[in-house]
């Protein structure tokens, strides 16, 4: 049943992208029963106040992208991988972080490799 | 927009809980001294109980009631008007000793129902029944027959309920808790009708600070004010569209994640 929790917690396909970001952050923690202690968890993940801004602003756009992939799916009848929707949360993040976070600009194949580095540089 | 602004909100006064508040004045009016004219009227029109608001149950009104007088009568229905009152007793000559909550936080006749079946005094006045002087109340009881003993241990307890009751010369009067003065505000009533009746406020500290926390991103604009309305559920999933009607009551709720 498609409620706000089952959409970005629970659905298969939603863990999948979470997982998927977690593997590119570093961390892992077991499913949350709701968006509110899913945000606690990804924040204490991040050992410092600069990771942690960047990894909340990460989560931002991953909740951005899956709602994004549910309605073209409704709406645009184009169904997207987990691997897409992976991309385009990194693409997101990292124009976010030329635009606003006060960091020094990174190169986009760096951020997917070491977003960790980026965000502390 | 009616949470008060460190919630979130941005203060604004709800406003059928403003009317509420409001109606509540009237009652504090119509019950806590006075002889107004209008109080008069109402006496004319629906009898000497109206003052204290006794009114039975299943009462039925008759056609040429008011609204108002209708909403006044019906407005305390889950006790939130009532609990908050108090009686202060001075002289003690129109505060009934046995049916009004004046010492504790219940009337005598419901704490003590086995000494007011007993009693031969159930409609008097605290002042009939008390003699007040400088340093002590003597308390002049009268009853059906001589306690057993069971009966005396109740006894001993209600008088030490008693205990320490000094009368005065002022008149009786209610006291509204919710204010130092005991004098009744509409800011206070708003206060506590807003906590009971507007469930957004009921949020958890975490919560709270999360939804704290999200506002300070480098996330663009709208995308934060998307989690926003994600993490309180705002969002047009199937599933709230269906429980707000939006969807026709046969469509599908499946995620098609």
């Amino acid at each position: 049943m498609e409620t706000t929790n089952h959409l970005f917690v629970h659905c298969a396909f939603t863990m999948g992208v979470w997982n998927a970001l977690m593997r590119w952050l570093g961390f892992s923690f077991l499913p949350q029963p709701n968006l509110f202690r899913h945000w606690i968890c990804w924040s204490v993940a991040a050992s410092n106040n600069r990771l942690r801004k960047g990894y909340r602003m990460i989560w931002h756009a991953a909740v951005w992208s899956i709602w994004r992939a549910r309605n073209d799916r409704i709406f645009n009848y184009t169904i997207a991988e987990v691997e897409e929707i992976v991309e385009a949360v990194k693409v997101l993040s990292w124009r976010w972080t030329l635009s606003h976070l006060k960091v020094s600009a990174c190169l986009f194949y760096e951020w997917c490799w070491n977003p960790k580095e980026c965000l502390l540089r | 927009m009616c949470k008060p602004k460190e919630e979130g909100g941005l203060g604004v006064r709800e406003v059928r809980v403003v009317n509420l508040s409001l109606l509540a004045k009237w009652k504090w009016r119509l019950i806590n001294g006075g002889n107004a004219f209008w109080k008069e009227v109402l006496v004319e029109k629906y009898g000497t109980s109206c003052v204290g608001l006794v009114v039975e149950e299943e009462y039925v009104w008759p056609a040429h009631t008011s609204r108002w007088w209708r909403d006044l009568v019906g407005l305390d229905e889950s006790n939130w008007f009532n609990s908050e009152l108090s009686r202060k007793v001075g002289n003690g000559e129109n505060t009934s000793f046995w049916d009004v909550a004046w010492r504790g936080e219940f009337a005598f006749r419901y704490k003590y129902p086995r000494l007011f079946s007993l009693s031969n005094q159930k409609e008097a006045c605290v002042g009939d029944l008390g003699v007040f002087n400088t340093t002590e109340t003597n308390w002049l009881f009268s009853w059906r027959h001589p306690f057993f003993v069971w009966e005396n241990e109740l006894l001993m307890e209600f008088l030490e309920d008693l205990e320490g009751f000094r009368g005065s010369l002022e008149v009786d009067a209610w006291w509204w808790r919710l204010e130092d003065n005991g004098g009744f505000m509409v800011k206070s009533m708003y206060k506590k009708l807003e906590g009971l009746m507007l469930e957004e406020c009921s949020i958890s500290e975490e919560q709270r600070r999360v939804l704290t926390q999200i506002w300070k991103s480098s996330a663009s604009a709208k995308v934060v004010a998307f989690s926003s309305k994600l993490l309180r559920d705002r969002i047009p999933t199937r599933f709230n569209l269906l429980h707000r009607q939006i969807l026709p009551p046969e469509s599908s709720v499946n995620c098609v994640l």
